[in-house]
Protein backbone atom coordinates (compact mmCIF):
# COMPACT_ATOMS: atom_id res chain seq x y z
CA UNK A 1 0.00 0.00 0.00
CA UNK A 2 1.41 3.34 -1.00
CA UNK A 3 0.84 6.95 0.56
CA UNK A 4 -1.85 9.02 0.68
CA UNK A 5 -3.11 12.47 1.73
CA UNK A 6 -6.43 12.40 3.02
CA UNK A 7 -8.34 15.77 4.03
CA UNK A 8 -4.40 17.10 4.03
CA UNK A 9 -2.88 14.36 6.10
CA UNK A 10 -0.86 11.80 4.89
CA UNK A 11 -1.79 8.03 5.89
CA UNK A 12 -1.36 4.63 4.35
CA UNK A 13 -4.13 3.84 1.18
CA UNK A 14 -7.49 2.16 2.54
CA UNK A 15 -8.03 1.38 -0.83
CA UNK A 16 -10.73 3.30 -1.40
CA UNK A 17 -11.88 6.41 -2.13
CA UNK A 18 -13.36 8.29 1.52
CA UNK A 19 -14.05 12.04 0.09
CA UNK A 20 -15.87 13.43 -2.41
CA UNK A 21 -12.51 15.41 -4.71
CA UNK A 22 -9.87 13.54 -5.68
CA UNK A 23 -6.49 14.98 -7.31
CA UNK A 24 -4.45 12.23 -9.28
CA UNK A 25 -1.03 12.04 -9.49
CA UNK A 26 2.16 11.26 -11.06
CA UNK A 27 4.12 10.18 -8.23
CA UNK A 28 4.60 8.99 -4.51
CA UNK A 29 6.61 12.58 -4.24
CA UNK A 30 3.75 14.24 -5.96
CA UNK A 31 1.50 12.78 -3.38
CA UNK A 32 3.52 14.11 -0.46
CA UNK A 33 3.80 18.03 -2.60
CA UNK A 34 0.08 18.37 -2.82
CA UNK A 35 -0.83 17.34 0.47
CA UNK A 36 1.48 20.51 1.37
CA UNK A 37 -0.22 22.95 -1.19
CA UNK A 38 -3.48 21.20 -0.28
CA UNK A 39 -2.93 22.32 3.62
CA UNK A 40 -1.54 25.36 2.75
CA UNK A 41 -4.56 26.41 0.64
CA UNK A 42 -7.17 25.01 3.61
CA UNK A 43 -8.85 22.64 1.16
CA UNK A 44 -9.84 20.13 3.47
CA UNK A 45 -12.29 17.50 1.68
CA UNK A 46 -9.28 16.38 -1.36
CA UNK A 47 -7.68 13.50 -1.21
CA UNK A 48 -4.45 13.18 -3.43
CA UNK A 49 -3.82 9.25 -5.08
CA UNK A 50 -0.92 8.33 -6.90
CA UNK A 51 -1.56 6.92 -10.18
CA UNK A 52 2.16 6.03 -10.93
CA UNK A 53 4.05 7.60 -14.02
CA UNK A 54 3.05 8.41 -17.19
CA UNK A 55 3.31 4.72 -18.59
CA UNK A 56 0.83 3.73 -16.05
CA UNK A 57 -1.44 6.28 -16.67
CA UNK A 58 -3.35 4.36 -19.13
CA UNK A 59 -4.14 1.74 -16.82
CA UNK A 60 -4.13 3.20 -13.48
CA UNK A 61 -6.31 6.19 -13.85
CA UNK A 62 -9.27 3.64 -15.41
CA UNK A 63 -8.26 1.78 -12.09
CA UNK A 64 -8.63 4.96 -10.22
CA UNK A 65 -12.57 5.48 -11.35
CA UNK A 66 -13.39 2.08 -10.67
CA UNK A 67 -12.34 2.73 -7.10
CA UNK A 68 -14.72 1.65 -4.52
CA UNK A 69 -16.29 5.26 -3.45
CA UNK A 70 -15.60 7.11 -6.81
CA UNK A 71 -19.02 7.13 -7.34
CA UNK A 72 -19.67 9.71 -4.61
CA UNK A 73 -16.52 12.00 -6.38
CA UNK A 74 -17.65 15.24 -7.58
CA UNK A 75 -14.19 16.35 -8.70
CA UNK A 76 -11.51 15.11 -10.54
CA UNK A 77 -7.83 17.03 -10.67
CA UNK A 78 -5.49 15.07 -13.09
CA UNK A 79 -1.95 16.36 -12.62
CA UNK A 80 0.79 15.26 -15.39
CA UNK A 81 4.31 16.78 -16.34
CA UNK A 82 4.31 18.39 -19.13
CA UNK A 83 7.82 16.30 -20.20
CA UNK A 84 8.83 16.63 -23.78
CA UNK A 85 5.36 18.01 -25.12
CA UNK A 86 2.53 19.25 -22.85
CA UNK A 87 0.02 18.94 -25.58
CA UNK A 88 1.10 15.46 -26.14
CA UNK A 89 0.64 15.16 -22.55
CA UNK A 90 -2.69 16.49 -22.20
CA UNK A 91 -4.30 14.82 -25.30
CA UNK A 92 -2.81 11.07 -23.81
CA UNK A 93 -4.97 11.84 -20.81
CA UNK A 94 -8.02 13.13 -22.43
CA UNK A 95 -8.08 9.99 -24.44
CA UNK A 96 -7.87 7.48 -21.44
CA UNK A 97 -10.99 9.37 -20.15
CA UNK A 98 -12.75 9.13 -23.48
CA UNK A 99 -11.93 5.58 -23.30
CA UNK A 100 -13.53 5.22 -19.90
CA UNK A 101 -16.60 7.38 -21.19
CA UNK A 102 -15.75 10.30 -19.18
CA UNK A 103 -16.11 14.20 -20.24
CA UNK A 104 -11.89 15.51 -20.30
CA UNK A 105 -12.22 19.10 -20.53
CA UNK A 106 -11.79 21.19 -23.36
CA UNK A 107 -8.40 22.86 -22.37
CA UNK A 108 -5.16 22.52 -19.97
CA UNK A 109 -5.79 23.41 -16.79
CA UNK A 110 -9.47 23.77 -16.43
CA UNK A 111 -11.97 21.66 -15.41
CA UNK A 112 -15.33 19.97 -17.79
CA UNK A 113 -18.84 20.88 -16.82
CA UNK A 114 -19.65 17.15 -16.28
CA UNK A 115 -20.34 14.94 -13.16
CA UNK A 116 -18.03 14.62 -12.08
CA UNK A 117 -15.90 17.96 -13.11
CA UNK A 118 -12.72 16.73 -14.53
CA UNK A 119 -9.32 19.47 -14.69
CA UNK A 120 -6.08 18.23 -16.69
CA UNK A 121 -3.42 20.49 -15.36
CA UNK A 122 -0.05 19.66 -17.18
CA UNK A 123 3.19 20.78 -15.16
CA UNK A 124 4.53 23.08 -14.98
CA UNK A 125 1.63 25.00 -16.56
CA UNK A 126 1.98 27.45 -19.11
CA UNK A 127 4.92 25.78 -20.76
CA UNK A 128 5.14 23.40 -23.31
CA UNK A 129 7.85 21.17 -21.47
CA UNK A 130 8.87 20.96 -18.02
CA UNK A 131 7.72 19.31 -14.90
CA UNK A 132 7.06 19.92 -10.94
CA UNK A 133 10.59 20.46 -10.35
CA UNK A 134 10.41 23.36 -12.74
CA UNK A 135 7.71 24.77 -11.11
CA UNK A 136 8.98 24.57 -7.78
CA UNK A 137 12.17 25.91 -8.11
CA UNK A 138 10.51 29.06 -9.59
CA UNK A 139 8.78 29.80 -6.51
CA UNK A 140 12.16 29.84 -4.74
CA UNK A 141 13.87 31.99 -7.82
CA UNK A 142 14.70 34.82 -5.63
CA UNK A 143 15.96 32.90 -2.68
CA UNK A 144 19.58 33.41 -1.68
CA UNK A 145 20.14 29.18 -2.03
CA UNK A 146 20.22 29.57 -5.52
CA UNK A 147 23.40 31.35 -6.22
CA UNK A 148 24.99 27.98 -4.89
CA UNK A 149 22.69 26.31 -6.67
CA UNK A 150 23.17 27.99 -10.08
CA UNK A 151 27.12 27.27 -9.00
CA UNK A 152 27.33 24.27 -8.54
CA UNK A 153 24.84 23.37 -11.82
CA UNK A 154 27.45 25.16 -14.15
CA UNK A 155 29.86 23.14 -12.75
CA UNK A 156 28.19 19.87 -12.92
CA UNK A 157 27.27 20.66 -16.41
CA UNK A 158 30.67 20.89 -18.03
CA UNK A 159 31.49 17.12 -16.38
CA UNK A 160 31.48 14.58 -19.53
CA UNK A 161 28.07 13.12 -18.12
CA UNK A 162 26.55 15.55 -16.84
CA UNK A 163 23.11 15.72 -15.17
CA UNK A 164 20.10 14.31 -17.78
CA UNK A 165 17.24 16.28 -16.12
CA UNK A 166 18.42 19.65 -15.22
CA UNK A 167 15.54 20.57 -13.43
CA UNK A 168 15.67 17.35 -10.91
CA UNK A 169 19.28 17.90 -10.54
CA UNK A 170 18.81 21.73 -9.41
CA UNK A 171 16.01 20.82 -7.16
CA UNK A 172 18.42 18.27 -5.42
CA UNK A 173 20.76 21.00 -5.33
CA UNK A 174 18.44 23.56 -3.64
CA UNK A 175 17.15 20.75 -1.32
CA UNK A 176 20.91 20.10 -0.33
CA UNK A 177 21.36 23.59 0.61
CA UNK A 178 18.45 23.35 3.22
CA UNK A 179 18.63 23.55 6.89
CA UNK A 180 17.35 20.05 7.29
CA UNK A 181 17.57 17.02 5.00
CA UNK A 182 14.46 16.58 1.98
CA UNK A 183 15.69 14.07 -0.25
CA UNK A 184 12.87 15.31 -2.90
CA UNK A 185 10.67 17.70 -3.74
CA UNK A 186 7.44 16.76 -1.83
CA UNK A 187 9.54 16.11 0.75
CA UNK A 188 10.94 19.52 1.12
CA UNK A 189 7.27 21.12 0.07
CA UNK A 190 6.66 19.35 3.60
CA UNK A 191 9.40 21.10 4.84
CA UNK A 192 8.01 23.86 3.87
CA UNK A 193 11.35 24.89 1.42
CA UNK A 194 9.32 25.80 -1.62
CA UNK A 195 7.37 29.46 -1.95
CA UNK A 196 3.73 28.12 -1.97
CA UNK A 197 2.36 31.93 -2.28
CA UNK A 198 5.06 32.47 -4.90
CA UNK A 199 3.25 34.21 -7.65
CA UNK A 200 4.34 30.99 -10.19
CA UNK A 201 1.85 28.95 -8.58
CA UNK A 202 -1.03 31.36 -9.51
CA UNK A 203 -1.77 29.24 -12.38
CA UNK A 204 -1.68 26.10 -10.36
CA UNK A 205 -4.07 27.92 -7.39
CA UNK A 206 -6.56 28.98 -10.05
CA UNK A 207 -6.66 25.48 -11.21
CA UNK A 208 -7.11 24.05 -7.70
CA UNK A 209 -9.86 26.68 -7.28
CA UNK A 210 -12.89 25.10 -7.97
CA UNK A 211 -11.65 22.18 -5.20
CA UNK A 212 -12.22 24.77 -2.50
CA UNK B 1 -22.02 -17.25 -24.68
CA UNK B 2 -23.71 -14.96 -22.79
CA UNK B 3 -22.68 -10.83 -23.64
CA UNK B 4 -25.58 -9.12 -21.94
CA UNK B 5 -27.92 -9.97 -18.98
CA UNK B 6 -30.61 -7.43 -17.80
CA UNK B 7 -32.42 -8.12 -14.46
CA UNK B 8 -35.79 -6.37 -13.54
CA UNK B 9 -37.97 -7.06 -9.96
CA UNK B 10 -35.98 -10.14 -8.84
CA UNK B 11 -35.35 -11.16 -5.52
CA UNK B 12 -33.29 -7.63 -3.98
CA UNK B 13 -32.49 -6.47 -7.42
CA UNK B 14 -35.20 -4.18 -8.81
CA UNK B 15 -33.09 -3.21 -12.06
CA UNK B 16 -29.81 -4.15 -12.68
CA UNK B 17 -27.44 -4.77 -16.56
CA UNK B 18 -24.52 -6.44 -17.25
CA UNK B 19 -22.35 -6.19 -20.68
CA UNK B 20 -19.11 -7.23 -22.14
CA UNK B 21 -19.64 -10.74 -20.35
CA UNK B 22 -16.23 -12.48 -21.58
CA UNK B 23 -15.92 -16.50 -21.06
CA UNK B 24 -14.37 -16.51 -17.70
CA UNK B 25 -16.50 -13.36 -15.42
CA UNK B 26 -15.81 -13.45 -11.47
CA UNK B 27 -18.91 -11.10 -9.69
CA UNK B 28 -17.63 -9.88 -6.23
CA UNK B 29 -19.60 -6.95 -3.63
CA UNK B 30 -20.84 -6.55 -0.53
CA UNK B 31 -22.88 -8.59 1.74
CA UNK B 32 -26.40 -8.70 -0.16
CA UNK B 33 -25.64 -6.53 -3.09
CA UNK B 34 -27.07 -9.31 -5.57
CA UNK B 35 -24.14 -11.56 -6.73
CA UNK B 36 -26.02 -14.88 -5.86
CA UNK B 37 -29.36 -13.55 -7.84
CA UNK B 38 -27.30 -12.66 -10.91
CA UNK B 39 -26.15 -15.97 -10.91
CA UNK B 40 -29.46 -17.30 -10.58
CA UNK B 41 -30.95 -14.97 -13.11
CA UNK B 42 -28.36 -16.40 -15.40
CA UNK B 43 -29.52 -19.98 -14.25
CA UNK B 44 -32.79 -19.27 -15.16
CA UNK B 45 -32.54 -18.06 -18.42
CA UNK B 46 -30.36 -21.14 -19.26
CA UNK B 47 -33.01 -23.75 -18.33
CA UNK B 48 -36.00 -20.94 -18.79
CA UNK B 49 -38.58 -23.94 -19.83
CA UNK B 50 -37.42 -25.99 -16.64
CA UNK B 51 -40.48 -25.01 -14.25
CA UNK B 52 -38.08 -26.78 -11.46
CA UNK B 53 -35.49 -24.52 -11.34
CA UNK B 54 -37.34 -21.44 -9.08
CA UNK B 55 -37.91 -24.16 -6.50
CA UNK B 56 -33.94 -25.56 -6.97
CA UNK B 57 -32.59 -22.11 -6.70
CA UNK B 58 -34.43 -21.91 -3.08
CA UNK B 59 -32.95 -24.88 -2.13
CA UNK B 60 -29.89 -24.21 -3.09
CA UNK B 61 -30.52 -21.27 -0.74
CA UNK B 62 -31.71 -23.58 1.80
CA UNK B 63 -34.86 -22.74 1.71
CA UNK B 64 -36.43 -25.87 0.79
CA UNK B 65 -40.11 -25.42 1.99
CA UNK B 66 -42.71 -24.96 -0.18
CA UNK B 67 -45.37 -23.28 1.41
CA UNK B 68 -47.43 -19.63 0.94
CA UNK B 69 -44.32 -17.70 1.37
CA UNK B 70 -42.17 -19.89 -1.05
CA UNK B 71 -43.35 -17.83 -4.32
CA UNK B 72 -43.40 -13.93 -3.44
CA UNK B 73 -39.44 -14.56 -2.37
CA UNK B 74 -38.69 -14.43 -6.09
CA UNK B 75 -40.02 -11.02 -6.28
CA UNK B 76 -38.29 -7.53 -5.46
CA UNK B 77 -39.50 -6.47 -2.31
CA UNK B 78 -41.77 -9.16 -2.47
CA UNK B 79 -44.48 -7.44 -4.68
CA UNK B 80 -45.98 -10.09 -6.75
CA UNK B 81 -48.27 -7.35 -8.43
CA UNK B 82 -44.52 -6.39 -10.78
CA UNK B 83 -42.96 -9.52 -13.04
CA UNK B 84 -40.34 -10.66 -12.89
CA UNK B 85 -38.12 -9.93 -16.37
CA UNK B 86 -34.88 -11.62 -17.05
CA UNK B 87 -33.47 -11.63 -20.35
CA UNK B 88 -29.83 -11.99 -21.59
CA UNK B 89 -27.80 -11.45 -25.14
CA UNK B 90 -25.96 -14.98 -26.30
CA UNK B 91 -23.34 -14.64 -29.61
CA UNK B 92 -21.90 -18.09 -31.12
CA UNK B 93 -25.17 -18.54 -31.64
CA UNK B 94 -26.79 -14.88 -31.37
CA UNK B 95 -29.36 -15.63 -29.52
CA UNK B 96 -31.37 -12.90 -26.93
CA UNK B 97 -33.75 -14.48 -24.41
CA UNK B 98 -36.18 -13.26 -22.47
CA UNK B 99 -37.77 -15.21 -19.38
CA UNK B 100 -40.63 -13.12 -17.77
CA UNK B 101 -41.90 -14.69 -14.56
CA UNK B 102 -45.55 -14.20 -12.96
CA UNK B 103 -47.44 -15.43 -10.42
CA UNK B 104 -49.90 -18.20 -10.58
CA UNK B 105 -52.32 -17.12 -8.50
CA UNK B 106 -55.78 -19.76 -7.53
CA UNK B 107 -59.29 -18.27 -6.54
CA UNK B 108 -59.22 -19.08 -2.45
CA UNK B 109 -62.27 -21.19 -1.57
CA UNK B 110 -63.52 -21.59 1.96
CA UNK B 111 -65.00 -25.62 2.35
CA UNK B 112 -66.76 -25.23 5.47
CA UNK B 113 -68.95 -26.82 8.28
CA UNK B 114 -72.43 -25.63 9.76
CA UNK B 115 -70.18 -24.93 12.57
CA UNK B 116 -67.90 -22.85 10.75
CA UNK B 117 -70.53 -20.87 9.18
CA UNK B 118 -71.91 -19.76 12.31
CA UNK B 119 -68.64 -19.15 13.85
CA UNK B 120 -67.75 -16.69 10.96
CA UNK B 121 -68.71 -12.93 11.67
CA UNK B 122 -68.06 -10.99 8.58
CA UNK B 123 -69.57 -7.99 9.53
CA UNK B 124 -69.57 -5.05 7.85
CA UNK B 125 -66.23 -4.91 6.38
CA UNK B 126 -65.86 -8.20 4.60
CA UNK B 127 -65.14 -7.70 0.55
CA UNK B 128 -64.85 -11.21 0.11
CA UNK B 129 -61.64 -13.06 -0.17
CA UNK B 130 -58.42 -12.77 -2.23
CA UNK B 131 -56.61 -14.78 -4.84
CA UNK B 132 -54.19 -17.11 -3.44
CA UNK B 133 -50.42 -17.45 -5.03
CA UNK B 134 -49.70 -20.85 -5.38
CA UNK B 135 -47.05 -21.08 -7.99
CA UNK B 136 -44.81 -19.03 -10.93
CA UNK B 137 -45.75 -18.71 -14.50
CA UNK B 138 -42.90 -18.43 -16.60
CA UNK B 139 -42.94 -17.34 -20.20
CA UNK B 140 -39.81 -17.89 -22.35
CA UNK B 141 -39.12 -16.10 -25.75
CA UNK B 142 -36.33 -16.00 -28.02
CA UNK B 143 -34.55 -14.58 -30.96
CA UNK B 144 -32.07 -16.47 -32.65
CA UNK B 145 -29.52 -15.65 -35.21
CA UNK B 146 -31.09 -12.90 -37.83
CA UNK B 147 -34.62 -13.54 -36.99
CA UNK B 148 -36.22 -10.47 -36.13
CA UNK B 149 -39.54 -11.01 -34.38
CA UNK B 150 -39.64 -13.82 -31.67
CA UNK B 151 -41.07 -17.13 -31.74
CA UNK B 152 -44.78 -17.52 -30.09
CA UNK B 153 -43.61 -17.72 -25.81
CA UNK B 154 -43.14 -21.24 -24.23
CA UNK B 155 -45.41 -21.31 -21.34
CA UNK B 156 -44.16 -23.27 -18.11
CA UNK B 157 -45.74 -23.63 -14.83
CA UNK B 158 -45.01 -24.72 -11.04
CA UNK B 159 -47.89 -24.56 -8.77
CA UNK B 160 -48.38 -26.34 -5.60
CA UNK B 161 -51.21 -28.04 -4.80
CA UNK B 162 -53.28 -30.33 -2.49
CA UNK B 163 -50.82 -33.75 -3.30
CA UNK B 164 -47.92 -32.00 -3.95
CA UNK B 165 -46.12 -29.90 -7.02
CA UNK B 166 -46.93 -30.16 -10.27
CA UNK B 167 -45.37 -29.14 -13.10
CA UNK B 168 -45.91 -28.15 -16.61
CA UNK B 169 -43.56 -28.18 -19.69
CA UNK B 170 -43.44 -28.08 -23.02
CA UNK B 171 -43.73 -30.65 -24.98
CA UNK B 172 -42.17 -29.89 -28.14
CA UNK B 173 -39.32 -27.90 -26.98
CA UNK B 174 -35.78 -28.99 -26.05
CA UNK B 175 -33.24 -26.95 -24.69
CA UNK B 176 -29.61 -26.97 -26.23
CA UNK B 177 -28.07 -24.86 -23.63
CA UNK B 178 -26.17 -26.42 -20.77
CA UNK B 179 -26.08 -25.13 -16.79
CA UNK B 180 -24.52 -26.24 -13.64
CA UNK B 181 -24.82 -24.24 -10.50
CA UNK B 182 -22.52 -25.17 -7.54
CA UNK B 183 -22.68 -23.15 -4.45
CA UNK B 184 -20.54 -23.85 -1.30
CA UNK B 185 -23.02 -26.00 0.49
CA UNK B 186 -23.30 -28.36 -3.41
CA UNK B 187 -21.98 -31.29 -1.78
CA UNK B 188 -21.49 -34.78 -4.16
CA UNK B 189 -24.71 -34.60 -6.03
CA UNK B 190 -23.99 -35.67 -9.46
CA UNK B 191 -20.52 -36.33 -8.79
CA UNK B 192 -20.85 -39.95 -9.99
CA UNK B 193 -22.94 -39.49 -12.75
CA UNK B 194 -20.48 -36.77 -14.32
CA UNK B 195 -17.38 -38.46 -12.68
CA UNK B 196 -18.54 -41.58 -14.79
CA UNK B 197 -19.17 -39.28 -18.14
CA UNK B 198 -15.33 -38.07 -17.41
CA UNK B 199 -13.88 -41.88 -16.94
CA UNK B 200 -16.12 -42.71 -20.26
CA UNK B 201 -14.31 -39.96 -22.37
CA UNK B 202 -10.62 -41.33 -20.63
CA UNK B 203 -9.97 -38.10 -19.25
CA UNK B 204 -9.52 -38.71 -15.63
CA UNK B 205 -5.86 -38.07 -15.90
CA UNK B 206 -6.41 -34.48 -16.69
CA UNK B 207 -8.37 -34.38 -13.03
CA UNK B 208 -5.61 -36.34 -11.40
CA UNK B 209 -3.07 -33.65 -13.01
CA UNK B 210 -4.47 -30.83 -11.51
CA UNK B 211 -5.28 -32.49 -7.85
CA UNK B 212 -1.65 -33.61 -7.87
CA UNK B 213 -0.52 -30.00 -7.32
CA UNK B 214 -2.44 -30.41 -3.65
CA UNK B 215 -1.64 -33.49 -3.18
CA UNK B 216 1.08 -35.07 -4.32
CA UNK B 217 0.99 -38.66 -3.50
CA UNK B 218 -2.51 -38.98 -5.74
CA UNK B 219 -1.98 -42.02 -7.95
CA UNK B 220 -5.67 -42.04 -9.48
CA UNK B 221 -9.19 -41.73 -9.39
CA UNK B 222 -12.09 -44.21 -9.78
CA UNK B 223 -15.60 -44.25 -9.31
CA UNK B 224 -16.63 -47.17 -6.86
CA UNK B 225 -20.30 -48.95 -7.41
CA UNK B 226 -21.88 -46.74 -4.65
CA UNK B 227 -21.20 -43.72 -6.79
CA UNK B 228 -18.23 -42.36 -4.43
CA UNK B 229 -15.04 -41.40 -6.27
CA UNK B 230 -12.08 -43.04 -4.54
CA UNK B 231 -8.39 -41.88 -4.63
CA UNK B 232 -5.47 -43.88 -4.70
CA UNK B 233 -3.07 -42.94 -2.87
CA UNK B 234 -0.51 -45.53 -2.38
CA UNK B 235 -2.19 -46.86 0.32
CA UNK B 236 -3.37 -50.64 0.60
CA UNK B 237 -7.21 -49.39 0.00
CA UNK B 238 -8.69 -46.67 -2.18
CA UNK B 239 -10.10 -43.53 0.07
CA UNK B 240 -13.04 -41.66 -0.69
CA UNK B 241 -12.42 -38.41 -2.26
CA UNK B 242 -14.76 -36.85 0.89
CA UNK B 243 -12.52 -37.81 3.72
CA UNK B 244 -9.37 -36.39 1.15
CA UNK B 245 -10.21 -32.91 2.18
CA UNK B 246 -12.54 -29.77 1.17
CA UNK B 247 -10.38 -28.12 -1.58
CA UNK B 248 -9.99 -31.96 -2.96
CA UNK B 249 -13.48 -32.10 -3.31
CA UNK B 250 -14.08 -28.73 -4.24
CA UNK B 251 -11.43 -28.80 -6.97
CA UNK B 252 -13.12 -31.90 -8.38
CA UNK B 253 -16.31 -30.65 -8.42
CA UNK B 254 -15.56 -27.43 -10.01
CA UNK B 255 -13.70 -29.19 -13.10
CA UNK B 256 -16.51 -31.96 -13.64
CA UNK B 257 -19.18 -29.24 -13.70
CA UNK B 258 -17.15 -28.02 -16.55
CA UNK B 259 -16.61 -30.83 -17.93
CA UNK B 260 -19.72 -31.86 -17.88
CA UNK B 261 -20.78 -28.64 -19.34
CA UNK B 262 -19.89 -28.05 -22.56
CA UNK B 263 -20.87 -26.21 -24.85
CA UNK B 264 -22.89 -24.74 -21.72
CA UNK B 265 -22.23 -22.37 -18.16
CA UNK B 266 -20.85 -23.25 -15.01
CA UNK B 267 -22.34 -20.79 -12.12
CA UNK B 268 -20.37 -21.41 -8.70
CA UNK B 269 -21.25 -19.12 -5.82
CA UNK B 270 -18.35 -18.47 -3.31
CA UNK B 271 -15.57 -19.90 -5.19
CA UNK B 272 -13.41 -19.55 -3.07
CA UNK B 273 -15.13 -21.73 -0.56
CA UNK B 274 -12.99 -24.65 1.30
CA UNK B 275 -10.24 -23.72 -0.55
CA UNK B 276 -6.56 -22.59 1.05
CA UNK B 277 -5.50 -19.51 -0.77
CA UNK B 278 -2.71 -21.23 -2.15
CA UNK B 279 -4.88 -23.70 -3.98
CA UNK B 280 -6.70 -21.08 -5.23
CA UNK B 281 -4.31 -20.55 -8.46
CA UNK B 282 -4.52 -23.95 -8.94
CA UNK B 283 -8.45 -24.07 -9.13
CA UNK B 284 -8.39 -20.67 -11.86
CA UNK B 285 -5.68 -22.71 -14.09
CA UNK B 286 -7.93 -25.61 -14.11
CA UNK B 287 -10.91 -23.41 -14.68
CA UNK B 288 -9.16 -20.88 -17.43
CA UNK B 289 -7.64 -24.34 -19.36
CA UNK B 290 -10.90 -26.50 -18.87
CA UNK B 291 -13.45 -23.68 -19.77
CA UNK B 292 -11.31 -22.73 -23.00
CA UNK B 293 -10.78 -26.63 -23.53
CA UNK B 294 -14.90 -27.39 -23.59
CA UNK B 295 -16.28 -23.93 -24.59
CA UNK B 296 -17.92 -23.06 -21.41
CA UNK B 297 -18.38 -19.95 -20.00
CA UNK B 298 -18.38 -19.24 -16.28
CA UNK B 299 -19.73 -17.15 -13.71
CA UNK B 300 -18.32 -17.38 -10.34
CA UNK B 301 -19.19 -15.01 -7.09
CA UNK B 302 -16.83 -14.62 -3.98
CA UNK B 303 -15.54 -12.29 -1.66
CA UNK B 304 -12.14 -12.80 -1.12
CA UNK B 305 -9.41 -11.23 -2.01
CA UNK B 306 -7.16 -13.95 -2.26
CA UNK B 307 -9.65 -15.76 -4.83
CA UNK B 308 -9.31 -12.27 -6.37
CA UNK B 309 -5.67 -12.03 -6.80
CA UNK B 310 -5.43 -15.57 -7.65
CA UNK B 311 -8.05 -15.20 -11.18
CA UNK B 312 -5.63 -12.31 -12.33
CA UNK B 313 -2.15 -13.82 -11.69
CA UNK B 314 -3.11 -17.32 -12.68
CA UNK B 315 -4.57 -15.40 -16.15
CA UNK B 316 -1.45 -13.54 -15.93
CA UNK B 317 0.38 -16.80 -16.79
CA UNK B 318 -2.07 -18.73 -18.83
CA UNK B 319 -4.03 -16.35 -20.33
CA UNK B 320 -2.39 -15.51 -23.57
CA UNK B 321 -3.85 -11.90 -23.45
CA UNK B 322 -7.03 -12.46 -25.49
CA UNK B 323 -9.33 -10.57 -22.83
CA UNK B 324 -11.35 -13.47 -22.18
CA UNK B 325 -12.11 -12.40 -18.40
CA UNK B 326 -13.75 -9.49 -16.33
CA UNK B 327 -14.42 -8.39 -13.09
CA UNK B 328 -17.44 -7.08 -12.02
CA UNK B 329 -18.41 -5.58 -8.89
CA UNK B 330 -21.75 -4.59 -8.11
CA UNK B 331 -22.37 -1.80 -5.90
CA UNK B 332 -25.52 -1.05 -4.24
CA UNK B 333 -26.83 1.95 -3.11
CA UNK B 334 -30.05 1.39 -1.85
CA UNK B 335 -32.26 0.66 -4.86
CA UNK B 336 -29.94 1.58 -7.26
CA UNK B 337 -27.45 -0.73 -8.38
CA UNK B 338 -24.39 0.05 -10.67
CA UNK B 339 -21.71 -2.34 -12.13
CA UNK B 340 -18.20 -1.99 -12.62
CA UNK B 341 -16.25 -3.84 -14.81
CA UNK B 342 -12.57 -4.50 -14.87
CA UNK B 343 -11.10 -6.09 -17.21
CA UNK B 344 -7.05 -7.67 -16.92
CA UNK B 345 -5.03 -5.01 -17.40
CA UNK B 346 -7.24 -3.07 -15.24
CA UNK B 347 -7.39 -5.21 -12.53
CA UNK B 348 -3.67 -5.79 -12.27
CA UNK B 349 -3.40 -2.56 -12.03
CA UNK B 350 -5.54 -1.98 -9.54
CA UNK B 351 -4.69 -5.30 -7.30
CA UNK B 352 -0.47 -3.51 -8.01
CA UNK B 353 -1.73 -0.33 -6.42
CA UNK B 354 -4.12 -2.04 -3.38
CA UNK B 355 -6.90 -0.58 -4.44
CA UNK B 356 -10.41 -2.27 -3.49
CA UNK B 357 -11.83 -3.81 -6.64
CA UNK B 358 -14.47 -6.05 -3.95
Amino acid sequence: MGMVSIGGKLERDSGSIRLCKVIAVEGTDEVYFFDALLRHLKIADAEVRDVGGKDQFKSKLPALVRMSGFSDVRFLAIIRDADSDADAAFDSVRNILRDQQLDPPGQMNQFSNSNPGIGIFIMPGNSDTGMLEDLCLKTVGEHPAMECVNAFIDCASGLNDPPKIAAKAKAQAFLAAMPKIANSVGVGAQKGYWNLDSDELDNLRSFMDILR
Amino acid sequence: MYKKLTIDGFRGIKHLGVEDFRQVNLIVGENNCGKTALLECLFLLTGPTNPQLPLKINTLREFGVVDENTWSVFFNKLDINSDIKLSGELDKPKEERILAIKPSMKSATLSMTTTDKKSIDVGGSYTGLSPVMNGLILDYSFVKGRDKRSKKPITTKVTATDTGIEFETPKDYEEALRGVFINAKTVSGDMGRRFNEIQIRKQTDRIVKVLRQIEPSLVDLSLGADGIVYCDIGLDRLLPLNVMGDGMFRLVSIILAILDAQDGIVLIDEIENGLHHLSQEILWDAIFESAKEFNVQIFAATHSIECTKAFSSSYSRIGKNNDDIRLYRIERNGDDFRVVSYDHEILEASLDSGWEVR
